[in-house]
Protein backbone atom coordinates (compact mmCIF):
# COMPACT_ATOMS: atom_id res chain seq x y z
CA UNK A 1 0.00 0.00 0.00
CA UNK A 2 2.97 2.30 0.20
CA UNK A 3 2.60 3.26 -3.43
CA UNK A 4 -0.83 4.76 -2.69
CA UNK A 5 0.08 7.23 0.02
CA UNK A 6 -0.23 10.21 -2.28
CA UNK A 7 3.40 11.28 -1.94
CA UNK A 8 4.15 10.62 -5.60
CA UNK A 9 3.49 14.23 -6.57
CA UNK A 10 6.70 15.31 -4.85
CA UNK A 11 8.30 14.64 -8.20
CA UNK A 12 5.86 16.06 -10.74
CA UNK A 13 4.88 13.20 -13.03
CA UNK A 14 2.53 14.25 -15.78
CA UNK A 15 1.04 10.83 -16.36
CA UNK A 16 -2.73 10.41 -16.28
CA UNK A 17 -4.16 8.97 -13.13
CA UNK A 18 -7.65 8.94 -14.47
CA UNK A 19 -8.95 8.88 -18.01
CA UNK A 20 -12.45 9.52 -19.26
CA UNK A 21 -12.67 8.20 -22.83
CA UNK A 22 -15.47 9.35 -25.10
CA UNK A 23 -18.11 8.92 -22.40
CA UNK A 24 -21.85 9.36 -22.86
CA UNK A 25 -24.33 9.10 -19.98
CA UNK A 26 -28.09 9.40 -20.29
CA UNK A 27 -30.68 9.21 -17.52
CA UNK A 28 -34.15 7.88 -18.12
CA UNK A 29 -36.80 10.52 -17.48
CA UNK A 30 -40.09 9.56 -15.78
CA UNK A 31 -42.76 9.48 -18.43
CA UNK A 32 -40.40 8.36 -21.19
CA UNK A 33 -37.40 9.68 -23.02
CA UNK A 34 -33.86 10.23 -21.80
CA UNK A 35 -31.87 13.13 -20.52
CA UNK A 36 -28.33 13.20 -21.87
CA UNK A 37 -26.05 14.27 -19.00
CA UNK A 38 -22.73 13.77 -20.76
CA UNK A 39 -22.14 13.46 -24.44
CA UNK A 40 -18.85 12.20 -25.86
CA UNK A 41 -16.66 13.62 -23.11
CA UNK A 42 -12.94 12.82 -23.02
CA UNK A 43 -10.72 14.05 -20.25
CA UNK A 44 -7.48 13.07 -18.54
CA UNK A 45 -6.71 13.91 -14.92
CA UNK A 46 -2.95 14.07 -14.35
CA UNK A 47 -1.21 12.66 -11.31
CA UNK A 48 -0.78 15.41 -8.70
CA UNK A 49 -2.82 18.14 -10.38
CA UNK A 50 -5.70 20.19 -8.97
CA UNK A 51 -8.44 20.21 -11.56
CA UNK A 52 -11.53 22.40 -11.13
CA UNK A 53 -14.75 21.54 -12.95
CA UNK A 54 -17.22 24.40 -13.38
CA UNK A 55 -20.51 24.75 -15.23
CA UNK A 56 -24.20 25.15 -14.51
CA UNK A 57 -26.59 22.78 -12.83
CA UNK A 58 -27.42 20.23 -15.47
CA UNK A 59 -24.12 20.73 -17.29
CA UNK A 60 -22.99 17.23 -16.27
CA UNK A 61 -20.51 18.15 -13.51
CA UNK A 62 -21.86 15.83 -10.83
CA UNK A 63 -22.30 13.02 -13.35
CA UNK A 64 -18.63 13.41 -14.23
CA UNK A 65 -17.69 13.27 -10.54
CA UNK A 66 -19.69 10.07 -10.02
CA UNK A 67 -17.96 8.41 -12.96
CA UNK A 68 -14.56 8.93 -11.39
CA UNK A 69 -14.79 6.14 -8.83
CA UNK A 70 -17.31 3.89 -10.50
CA UNK A 71 -20.40 5.08 -8.62
CA UNK A 72 -21.77 5.46 -12.11
CA UNK A 73 -20.83 3.34 -15.12
CA UNK A 74 -21.02 5.15 -18.45
CA UNK A 75 -23.56 4.05 -21.04
CA UNK A 76 -20.90 4.46 -23.72
CA UNK A 77 -17.15 4.94 -23.42
CA UNK A 78 -14.77 4.00 -20.62
CA UNK A 79 -13.39 5.45 -17.42
CA UNK A 80 -9.92 4.18 -16.51
CA UNK A 81 -8.65 4.76 -12.96
CA UNK A 82 -4.97 3.96 -12.46
CA UNK A 83 -5.18 1.42 -15.25
CA UNK A 84 -8.46 -0.11 -14.01
CA UNK A 85 -11.68 0.07 -16.04
CA UNK A 86 -14.67 1.05 -13.86
CA UNK A 87 -16.80 -1.41 -15.85
CA UNK A 88 -15.12 -4.28 -14.06
CA UNK A 89 -17.12 -4.75 -10.89
CA UNK A 90 -14.39 -6.91 -9.37
CA UNK A 91 -12.08 -3.86 -9.39
CA UNK A 92 -14.53 -1.49 -7.65
CA UNK A 93 -12.92 -1.94 -4.28
CA UNK A 94 -9.49 -1.03 -5.58
CA UNK A 95 -10.91 1.84 -7.65
CA UNK A 96 -12.72 3.36 -4.66
CA UNK A 97 -9.61 3.07 -2.63
CA UNK A 98 -7.70 4.98 -5.28
CA UNK A 99 -10.34 7.68 -5.77
CA UNK A 100 -12.42 9.01 -2.84
CA UNK A 101 -15.43 11.27 -3.28
CA UNK A 102 -16.66 13.96 -0.86
CA UNK A 103 -20.20 15.21 -1.51
CA UNK A 104 -22.10 18.42 -0.86
CA UNK A 105 -24.03 17.46 2.27
CA UNK A 106 -21.76 16.55 5.17
CA UNK A 107 -24.63 14.77 6.97
CA UNK A 108 -25.09 12.32 4.11
CA UNK A 109 -21.60 10.88 4.51
CA UNK A 110 -21.26 10.37 8.23
CA UNK A 111 -22.00 6.90 9.56
CA UNK A 112 -20.65 6.66 13.12
CA UNK A 113 -21.30 8.37 16.43
CA UNK A 114 -17.69 9.32 17.11
CA UNK A 115 -15.35 11.09 14.73
CA UNK A 116 -12.58 8.50 15.07
CA UNK A 117 -15.01 5.65 14.41
CA UNK A 118 -16.34 7.45 11.38
CA UNK A 119 -12.86 7.95 9.97
CA UNK A 120 -12.02 4.30 10.76
CA UNK A 121 -15.07 2.97 8.88
CA UNK A 122 -13.33 2.64 5.51
CA UNK A 123 -10.08 0.98 6.67
CA UNK A 124 -12.01 -1.37 8.98
CA UNK A 125 -14.05 -2.53 6.02
CA UNK A 126 -10.82 -3.35 4.24
CA UNK A 127 -10.23 -5.85 7.03
CA UNK A 128 -6.99 -4.24 8.22
CA UNK A 129 -5.45 -4.99 11.60
CA UNK A 130 -6.41 -2.71 14.51
CA UNK A 131 -2.98 -1.11 14.76
CA UNK A 132 -2.98 -0.39 11.08
CA UNK A 133 -6.46 1.15 11.26
CA UNK A 134 -5.39 3.27 14.21
CA UNK A 135 -2.35 4.55 12.35
CA UNK A 136 -4.43 5.41 9.28
CA UNK A 137 -7.00 7.29 11.38
CA UNK A 138 -4.22 9.10 13.18
CA UNK A 139 -2.56 10.31 10.00
CA UNK A 140 -5.89 11.20 8.36
CA UNK A 141 -6.84 13.36 11.36
CA UNK A 142 -3.37 14.92 11.29
CA UNK A 143 -3.85 15.77 7.63
CA UNK A 144 -7.03 17.71 8.36
CA UNK A 145 -5.53 19.14 11.55
CA UNK A 146 -8.30 17.70 13.72
CA UNK A 147 -6.83 15.56 16.50
CA UNK A 148 -8.99 17.62 18.87
CA UNK A 149 -12.15 16.34 17.15
CA UNK A 150 -11.23 12.67 17.57
CA UNK A 151 -13.69 11.87 20.34
CA UNK A 152 -16.42 14.33 19.36
CA UNK A 153 -19.85 13.36 18.05
CA UNK A 154 -20.09 14.29 14.36
CA UNK A 155 -23.56 15.83 14.72
CA UNK A 156 -22.16 18.40 17.15
CA UNK A 157 -19.60 19.69 14.67
CA UNK A 158 -19.88 22.76 12.48
CA UNK A 159 -20.42 22.30 8.75
CA UNK A 160 -16.76 22.96 7.99
CA UNK A 161 -15.63 20.48 10.64
CA UNK A 162 -18.04 17.83 9.32
CA UNK A 163 -16.70 18.24 5.80
CA UNK A 164 -13.13 17.95 7.10
CA UNK A 165 -14.13 14.74 8.88
CA UNK A 166 -15.65 13.45 5.63
CA UNK A 167 -12.35 14.26 3.90
CA UNK A 168 -10.47 12.43 6.67
CA UNK A 169 -12.70 9.39 6.10
CA UNK A 170 -11.62 9.41 2.47
CA UNK A 171 -7.97 10.06 3.36
CA UNK A 172 -7.90 7.06 5.70
CA UNK A 173 -8.21 4.94 2.56
CA UNK A 174 -4.94 6.48 1.32
CA UNK A 175 -6.43 7.54 -2.01
CA UNK A 176 -4.36 8.90 -4.86
CA UNK A 177 -7.16 11.25 -5.88
CA UNK A 178 -9.92 13.07 -4.00
CA UNK A 179 -13.01 14.24 -5.86
CA UNK A 180 -14.90 17.08 -4.15
CA UNK A 181 -18.41 17.39 -5.55
CA UNK A 182 -19.49 20.90 -4.47
CA UNK A 183 -18.15 20.12 -1.02
CA UNK A 184 -18.10 23.78 0.03
CA UNK A 185 -21.50 24.79 -1.39
CA UNK A 186 -23.43 24.59 1.88
CA UNK A 187 -20.73 25.94 4.21
CA UNK A 188 -20.32 29.34 5.81
CA UNK A 189 -17.25 31.42 4.87
CA UNK A 190 -15.20 30.06 7.74
CA UNK A 191 -16.14 26.47 6.87
CA UNK A 192 -15.21 27.07 3.24
CA UNK A 193 -11.83 28.44 4.24
CA UNK A 194 -11.19 25.44 6.53
CA UNK A 195 -11.97 23.00 3.73
CA UNK A 196 -9.99 24.91 1.10
CA UNK A 197 -6.96 25.10 3.41
CA UNK A 198 -7.07 21.32 3.82
CA UNK A 199 -7.45 20.78 0.08
CA UNK A 200 -4.51 23.07 -0.68
CA UNK A 201 -2.37 21.22 1.88
CA UNK A 202 -3.26 17.80 0.42
CA UNK A 203 -2.49 19.09 -3.04
CA UNK A 204 0.94 20.32 -1.95
CA UNK A 205 1.59 16.88 -0.46
CA UNK A 206 0.92 15.35 -3.88
CA UNK A 207 -2.71 14.19 -3.76
CA UNK A 208 -4.58 14.66 -7.01
CA UNK A 209 -7.66 16.89 -6.55
CA UNK A 210 -10.75 17.13 -8.72
CA UNK A 211 -13.02 19.90 -7.39
CA UNK A 212 -16.49 20.51 -8.80
CA UNK A 213 -17.54 24.01 -7.74
CA UNK A 214 -19.83 26.97 -8.38
CA UNK A 215 -17.36 29.43 -6.85
CA UNK A 216 -15.15 31.05 -9.49
CA UNK A 217 -12.79 32.23 -6.75
CA UNK A 218 -12.22 28.57 -5.80
CA UNK A 219 -11.70 27.50 -9.40
CA UNK A 220 -9.04 30.23 -9.65
CA UNK A 221 -6.93 28.28 -7.12
CA UNK A 222 -6.73 25.18 -9.34
CA UNK A 223 -3.95 24.22 -11.76
CA UNK A 224 -6.42 23.66 -14.57
CA UNK A 225 -10.12 24.27 -15.22
CA UNK A 226 -12.62 22.34 -17.30
CA UNK A 227 -15.88 24.13 -18.14
CA UNK A 228 -18.84 21.87 -18.89
CA UNK A 229 -21.91 23.02 -20.75
CA UNK A 230 -24.82 20.83 -21.77
CA UNK A 231 -22.87 17.64 -21.27
CA UNK A 232 -19.82 18.66 -23.27
CA UNK A 233 -16.47 20.25 -22.48
CA UNK A 234 -16.87 23.86 -23.57
CA UNK A 235 -13.52 25.24 -22.39
CA UNK A 236 -10.37 23.80 -20.90
CA UNK A 237 -7.18 25.49 -19.75
CA UNK A 238 -5.24 27.07 -16.88
CA UNK A 239 -7.28 29.60 -14.81
CA UNK A 240 -5.55 32.52 -16.49
CA UNK A 241 -6.67 31.34 -19.94
CA UNK A 242 -10.21 30.52 -18.83
CA UNK A 243 -10.74 33.78 -16.96
CA UNK A 244 -8.94 35.76 -19.65
CA UNK A 245 -11.81 35.18 -22.05
CA UNK A 246 -14.68 36.84 -20.26
CA UNK A 247 -16.90 36.99 -23.34
CA UNK A 248 -16.88 33.23 -23.75
CA UNK A 249 -17.57 32.70 -20.06
CA UNK A 250 -20.44 35.17 -20.23
CA UNK A 251 -21.88 33.29 -23.20
CA UNK A 252 -21.90 30.22 -20.93
CA UNK A 253 -23.64 32.29 -18.20
CA UNK A 254 -20.53 32.16 -16.04
CA UNK A 255 -18.26 34.98 -15.00
CA UNK A 256 -14.72 35.75 -13.87
CA UNK A 257 -13.97 36.00 -10.11
CA UNK A 258 -14.89 39.39 -8.56
CA UNK A 259 -11.21 40.37 -8.28
CA UNK A 260 -10.75 39.96 -12.04
CA UNK A 261 -13.90 42.04 -12.63
CA UNK A 262 -12.37 44.91 -10.64
CA UNK A 263 -9.15 44.61 -12.67
CA UNK A 264 -11.03 44.74 -15.96
CA UNK A 265 -13.10 47.76 -14.98
CA UNK A 266 -10.14 49.63 -13.49
CA UNK A 267 -8.12 49.04 -16.64
CA UNK A 268 -11.00 50.37 -18.73
CA UNK A 269 -10.75 53.60 -16.70
CA UNK A 270 -7.03 53.81 -17.41
CA UNK A 271 -5.65 52.45 -14.13
CA UNK A 272 -2.46 50.45 -14.84
CA UNK A 273 -3.26 46.94 -13.57
CA UNK A 274 -0.63 44.45 -14.75
CA UNK A 275 -1.65 41.04 -16.03
CA UNK A 276 -4.82 39.27 -14.97
CA UNK A 277 -5.02 39.11 -11.18
CA UNK A 278 -7.42 36.39 -9.95
CA UNK A 279 -6.93 36.63 -6.19
CA UNK A 280 -6.71 39.52 -3.71
CA UNK A 281 -3.00 38.89 -3.21
CA UNK A 282 -2.28 38.94 -6.95
CA UNK A 283 -4.21 42.18 -7.36
CA UNK A 284 -2.26 43.98 -4.65
CA UNK A 285 1.01 43.20 -6.45
CA UNK A 286 -0.45 43.97 -9.89
CA UNK A 287 -0.83 47.68 -9.18
CA UNK A 288 1.97 50.12 -9.99
CA UNK B 1 -44.97 56.94 5.02
CA UNK B 2 -43.38 53.66 5.90
CA UNK B 3 -44.54 51.85 8.98
CA UNK B 4 -42.60 49.90 11.54
CA UNK B 5 -43.64 46.29 10.98
CA UNK B 6 -41.19 44.38 13.15
CA UNK B 7 -39.90 45.45 16.53
CA UNK B 8 -37.65 43.08 18.49
CA UNK B 9 -36.39 44.45 21.79
CA UNK B 10 -34.05 42.66 24.19
CA UNK B 11 -35.18 39.23 22.97
CA UNK B 12 -34.05 36.17 24.93
CA UNK B 13 -34.64 32.57 23.99
CA UNK B 14 -33.39 29.28 25.47
CA UNK B 15 -33.47 25.83 23.90
CA UNK B 16 -34.44 22.86 26.12
CA UNK B 17 -35.36 25.38 28.77
CA UNK B 18 -35.78 23.94 32.24
CA UNK B 19 -33.71 20.85 31.44
CA UNK B 20 -30.06 20.12 32.31
CA UNK B 21 -29.27 20.66 28.61
CA UNK B 22 -30.66 24.20 28.62
CA UNK B 23 -28.67 26.50 26.31
CA UNK B 24 -29.25 30.14 25.58
CA UNK B 25 -29.65 30.83 21.85
CA UNK B 26 -30.54 34.50 21.92
CA UNK B 27 -29.66 36.94 24.68
CA UNK B 28 -30.75 40.48 24.08
CA UNK B 29 -31.24 40.63 20.30
CA UNK B 30 -32.65 43.78 18.68
CA UNK B 31 -34.20 44.11 15.24
CA UNK B 32 -36.38 46.68 13.52
CA UNK B 33 -37.90 46.33 10.07
CA UNK B 34 -39.94 48.89 8.18
CA UNK B 35 -42.52 48.15 5.51
CA UNK B 36 -40.13 49.15 2.69
CA UNK B 37 -37.04 47.40 4.04
CA UNK B 38 -34.68 45.19 2.08
CA UNK B 39 -32.54 43.99 4.94
CA UNK B 40 -30.07 41.25 5.80
CA UNK B 41 -29.40 39.50 9.08
CA UNK B 42 -25.88 38.14 9.19
CA UNK B 43 -23.93 36.21 11.77
CA UNK B 44 -21.66 33.25 12.29
CA UNK B 45 -23.17 29.75 12.66
CA UNK B 46 -24.71 29.69 16.15
CA UNK B 47 -25.11 33.47 16.37
CA UNK B 48 -28.86 33.11 16.93
CA UNK B 49 -30.03 34.51 13.60
CA UNK B 50 -32.30 31.58 12.71
CA UNK B 51 -33.79 31.63 16.22
CA UNK B 52 -34.60 35.33 15.89
CA UNK B 53 -36.37 34.98 12.54
CA UNK B 54 -38.45 32.05 13.78
CA UNK B 55 -40.05 34.53 16.18
CA UNK B 56 -41.27 36.71 13.32
CA UNK B 57 -44.22 34.49 12.43
CA UNK B 58 -44.76 32.97 15.86
CA UNK B 59 -43.01 29.64 15.28
CA UNK B 60 -41.16 30.54 18.47
CA UNK B 61 -42.39 32.80 21.26
CA UNK B 62 -40.09 35.11 23.22
CA UNK B 63 -38.94 33.87 26.62
CA UNK B 64 -38.01 37.41 27.60
CA UNK B 65 -38.22 40.77 25.85
CA UNK B 66 -40.61 42.06 23.21
CA UNK B 67 -41.44 40.87 19.70
CA UNK B 68 -44.05 42.93 17.88
CA UNK B 69 -44.93 42.01 14.30
CA UNK B 70 -47.57 43.99 12.41
CA UNK B 71 -48.73 45.38 15.75
CA UNK B 72 -49.22 41.93 17.33
CA UNK B 73 -47.45 41.15 20.57
CA UNK B 74 -45.90 37.66 20.32
CA UNK B 75 -45.26 37.68 24.05
CA UNK B 76 -49.00 37.44 24.71
CA UNK B 77 -49.74 33.73 25.26
CA UNK B 78 -53.37 34.26 24.21
CA UNK B 79 -52.35 35.55 20.78
CA UNK B 80 -53.35 33.26 17.91
CA UNK B 81 -50.31 33.42 15.61
CA UNK B 82 -52.01 31.77 12.63
CA UNK B 83 -53.03 35.00 10.85
CA UNK B 84 -49.42 36.16 11.26
CA UNK B 85 -48.13 33.09 9.40
CA UNK B 86 -49.93 34.37 6.32
CA UNK B 87 -48.53 37.87 6.66
CA UNK B 88 -44.97 36.71 7.27
CA UNK B 89 -43.70 34.25 4.67
CA UNK B 90 -40.77 32.21 5.94
CA UNK B 91 -38.64 30.50 3.28
CA UNK B 92 -36.31 28.02 4.91
CA UNK B 93 -32.91 26.83 3.70
CA UNK B 94 -33.13 24.58 0.66
CA UNK B 95 -36.92 24.92 0.51
CA UNK B 96 -37.00 22.71 -2.60
CA UNK B 97 -36.63 19.75 -0.23
CA UNK B 98 -40.15 20.49 1.00
CA UNK B 99 -41.79 20.30 -2.41
CA UNK B 100 -44.12 17.31 -2.55
CA UNK B 101 -46.56 17.57 -5.45
CA UNK B 102 -45.38 16.13 -8.78
CA UNK B 103 -47.04 19.01 -10.65
CA UNK B 104 -45.62 22.52 -10.25
CA UNK B 105 -49.00 24.31 -10.26
CA UNK B 106 -50.52 21.98 -7.66
CA UNK B 107 -47.55 22.36 -5.35
CA UNK B 108 -47.89 26.14 -5.39
CA UNK B 109 -51.69 25.91 -5.03
CA UNK B 110 -51.43 23.92 -1.79
CA UNK B 111 -51.33 27.00 0.48
CA UNK B 112 -54.22 28.95 -1.08
CA UNK B 113 -56.32 25.75 -1.13
CA UNK B 114 -55.64 25.27 2.59
CA UNK B 115 -56.89 28.84 3.05
CA UNK B 116 -60.11 27.71 1.31
CA UNK B 117 -59.74 30.22 -1.52
CA UNK B 118 -62.17 29.81 -4.44
CA UNK B 119 -60.77 27.95 -7.49
CA UNK B 120 -60.57 31.27 -9.39
CA UNK B 121 -58.71 32.88 -6.52
CA UNK B 122 -56.34 29.90 -6.25
CA UNK B 123 -55.60 30.19 -9.96
CA UNK B 124 -55.02 33.94 -9.73
CA UNK B 125 -52.67 33.56 -6.77
CA UNK B 126 -50.69 30.74 -8.38
CA UNK B 127 -50.35 32.69 -11.62
CA UNK B 128 -49.21 35.86 -9.84
CA UNK B 129 -46.78 34.00 -7.60
CA UNK B 130 -45.24 32.13 -10.53
CA UNK B 131 -44.83 35.26 -12.59
CA UNK B 132 -43.21 37.05 -9.66
CA UNK B 133 -40.46 34.43 -9.49
CA UNK B 134 -40.00 34.36 -13.25
CA UNK B 135 -41.73 31.04 -13.94
CA UNK B 136 -44.25 31.54 -16.76
CA UNK B 137 -47.67 30.20 -15.68
CA UNK B 138 -48.48 28.44 -18.95
CA UNK B 139 -44.98 27.15 -19.50
CA UNK B 140 -44.50 25.71 -16.00
CA UNK B 141 -47.81 24.96 -14.29
CA UNK B 142 -48.08 21.42 -15.66
CA UNK B 143 -44.36 20.61 -15.52
CA UNK B 144 -43.03 17.70 -13.48
CA UNK B 145 -41.74 19.30 -10.26
CA UNK B 146 -38.83 16.95 -9.65
CA UNK B 147 -37.51 17.19 -13.21
CA UNK B 148 -36.70 20.89 -12.80
CA UNK B 149 -33.23 22.30 -12.16
CA UNK B 150 -32.19 23.20 -8.61
CA UNK B 151 -32.71 26.91 -9.27
CA UNK B 152 -36.18 26.34 -10.77
CA UNK B 153 -37.23 24.11 -7.87
CA UNK B 154 -36.16 26.76 -5.41
CA UNK B 155 -38.28 29.33 -7.27
CA UNK B 156 -41.27 26.95 -7.15
CA UNK B 157 -40.82 26.73 -3.37
CA UNK B 158 -40.64 30.51 -3.13
CA UNK B 159 -43.79 30.83 -5.27
CA UNK B 160 -45.56 28.47 -2.83
CA UNK B 161 -44.89 30.95 -0.02
CA UNK B 162 -45.78 33.96 -2.20
CA UNK B 163 -49.17 32.40 -3.02
CA UNK B 164 -50.09 33.10 0.61
CA UNK B 165 -49.53 36.78 -0.29
CA UNK B 166 -47.36 37.72 2.68
CA UNK B 167 -46.41 41.33 3.43
CA UNK B 168 -43.03 40.39 4.85
CA UNK B 169 -40.83 37.76 3.26
CA UNK B 170 -38.03 36.15 5.27
CA UNK B 171 -35.51 34.04 3.32
CA UNK B 172 -32.93 31.86 5.07
CA UNK B 173 -29.79 31.40 2.92
CA UNK B 174 -31.72 31.98 -0.31
CA UNK B 175 -28.88 31.27 -2.74
CA UNK B 176 -26.95 28.47 -0.95
CA UNK B 177 -26.02 25.70 -3.36
CA UNK B 178 -27.34 27.44 -6.48
CA UNK B 179 -25.22 27.77 -9.60
CA UNK B 180 -24.26 31.29 -10.80
CA UNK B 181 -27.22 31.51 -13.19
CA UNK B 182 -29.75 30.25 -10.62
CA UNK B 183 -28.31 32.66 -8.09
CA UNK B 184 -28.57 35.68 -10.40
CA UNK B 185 -32.16 34.82 -11.36
CA UNK B 186 -33.23 34.37 -7.75
CA UNK B 187 -31.66 37.67 -6.69
CA UNK B 188 -33.49 39.40 -9.56
CA UNK B 189 -36.77 37.85 -8.38
CA UNK B 190 -36.19 39.03 -4.81
CA UNK B 191 -35.36 42.56 -5.98
CA UNK B 192 -38.55 42.63 -8.06
CA UNK B 193 -40.67 41.39 -5.15
CA UNK B 194 -39.37 44.25 -3.10
CA UNK B 195 -39.57 46.95 -5.76
CA UNK B 196 -42.73 45.97 -7.64
CA UNK B 197 -44.80 43.89 -5.26
CA UNK B 198 -43.99 46.23 -2.38
CA UNK B 199 -42.99 43.46 -0.02
CA UNK B 200 -40.63 43.97 2.89
CA UNK B 201 -37.80 41.46 2.51
CA UNK B 202 -35.21 40.21 4.95
CA UNK B 203 -32.59 37.64 4.06
CA UNK B 204 -30.55 35.61 6.53
CA UNK B 205 -27.18 34.76 5.02
CA UNK B 206 -23.51 34.16 5.59
CA UNK B 207 -22.76 34.81 1.92
CA UNK B 208 -21.58 38.39 2.16
CA UNK B 209 -21.34 38.79 -1.60
CA UNK B 210 -25.11 38.19 -1.76
CA UNK B 211 -25.71 40.60 1.12
CA UNK B 212 -23.60 43.30 -0.55
CA UNK B 213 -25.43 42.82 -3.85
CA UNK B 214 -28.95 42.75 -2.46
CA UNK B 215 -29.47 44.34 0.95
CA UNK B 216 -29.71 47.97 1.90
CA UNK B 217 -29.48 47.58 5.66
CA UNK B 218 -27.67 44.96 7.68
CA UNK B 219 -28.12 43.61 11.21
CA UNK B 220 -25.15 41.68 12.59
CA UNK B 221 -25.70 39.08 15.32
CA UNK B 222 -23.02 37.45 17.44
CA UNK B 223 -23.42 35.23 20.47
CA UNK B 224 -27.18 35.81 20.47
CA UNK B 225 -26.89 39.60 20.57
CA UNK B 226 -27.23 42.33 17.95
CA UNK B 227 -23.73 43.78 17.73
CA UNK B 228 -23.91 46.08 14.69
CA UNK B 229 -26.52 47.56 12.44
CA UNK B 230 -26.46 50.13 9.71
CA UNK B 231 -26.50 50.61 5.95
CA UNK B 232 -24.80 47.90 3.95
CA UNK B 233 -22.04 50.38 3.04
CA UNK B 234 -21.36 51.33 6.65
CA UNK B 235 -21.24 47.72 7.78
CA UNK B 236 -18.88 46.44 5.09
CA UNK B 237 -16.46 49.31 5.63
CA UNK B 238 -15.85 47.85 9.12
CA UNK B 239 -13.76 44.95 7.81
CA UNK B 240 -11.65 44.44 10.92
CA UNK B 241 -14.66 44.12 13.22
CA UNK B 242 -16.35 41.68 10.83
CA UNK B 243 -13.20 39.59 10.73
CA UNK B 244 -13.07 39.55 14.52
CA UNK B 245 -16.63 38.20 14.50
CA UNK B 246 -15.39 35.45 12.15
CA UNK B 247 -17.72 36.68 9.42
CA UNK B 248 -16.97 36.74 5.75
CA UNK B 249 -16.44 39.95 3.85
CA UNK B 250 -17.54 40.65 0.27
CA UNK B 251 -14.55 40.01 -1.98
CA UNK B 252 -14.64 43.55 -3.29
CA UNK B 253 -14.54 45.00 0.25
CA UNK B 254 -11.69 42.68 1.14
CA UNK B 255 -9.73 43.74 -1.92
CA UNK B 256 -10.29 47.46 -1.15
CA UNK B 257 -9.14 46.90 2.40
CA UNK B 258 -5.98 45.02 1.38
CA UNK B 259 -5.12 47.69 -1.21
CA UNK B 260 -5.45 50.35 1.44
CA UNK B 261 -3.23 48.37 3.78
CA UNK B 262 -0.64 48.10 0.99
CA UNK B 263 -0.55 51.90 0.86
CA UNK B 264 -2.93 52.67 -2.01
CA UNK B 265 -5.23 55.63 -1.58
CA UNK B 266 -8.58 54.00 -2.04
CA UNK B 267 -11.98 54.22 -0.34
CA UNK B 268 -12.95 51.06 1.53
CA UNK B 269 -16.73 51.57 1.63
CA UNK B 270 -17.20 50.11 -1.86
CA UNK B 271 -19.65 47.33 -2.67
CA UNK B 272 -19.28 46.51 -6.36
CA UNK B 273 -16.43 45.88 -8.80
CA UNK B 274 -17.38 49.09 -10.63
CA UNK B 275 -17.22 51.19 -7.46
CA UNK B 276 -13.80 49.85 -6.52
CA UNK B 277 -12.50 50.47 -10.05
CA UNK B 278 -13.74 54.08 -9.78
CA UNK B 279 -12.13 54.44 -6.37
CA UNK B 280 -8.82 53.17 -7.76
CA UNK B 281 -9.08 55.60 -10.63
CA UNK B 282 -9.67 58.62 -8.40
CA UNK B 283 -6.97 57.39 -6.00
CA UNK B 284 -4.32 57.26 -8.71
CA UNK B 285 -5.24 60.50 -10.49
CA UNK B 286 -2.89 63.31 -9.46
CA UNK B 287 -5.71 65.77 -8.65
CA UNK B 288 -7.14 63.61 -5.87
CA UNK B 289 -6.66 64.77 -2.29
Amino acid sequence: MTHANGALGATPIRSSLLEVRDVTVAYRVPGGGANVALSGVSLAVHEGEWLAVIGHNGSGKSTLAKLMNGLLIPGRGDVIVAGMNTRETALHRAIRQAVGVVFQEPEDQIVATLVEEDVAFGPENLGLARDEVRALVQSALDAIDAQDLRLRAPHQLSGGQKQRVAIAGVLAMRPRCIVLDESTAMLDPEGRREVLDVVARLHRAGTTIVAVTHFMSEAALADRIVVLSEGRIALEGVPREIFGDRERLRALDLDVPPVAQVAERARALGVGVRGLPLTVGEFVTALP
Amino acid sequence: MTELIVEVRDLWHWYLRGTPLETVAVQGAELELRSDDLAAIVGHTGSGKSTVVQHLNGLLRPHRGTVRVFGQDLGDPRLDARPLRRMVGLVFQQPEQQLFDPTVGDDIAFGPRQLRCTPEEVRRRVRTAMERVGLGFDAYKDRYTFGLSGGEMRRVALAGVLALEPRLLVLDEPTAGLDPRGRAQLLDSIRALHAQAGMAVVIVSHDMDVVAELARSVWVLAGGRTVMHGSVREIFARVDELRELRLGIPQVSELAHELRRAGHRVRTDVLTAGELAEALYSGTSPSSP
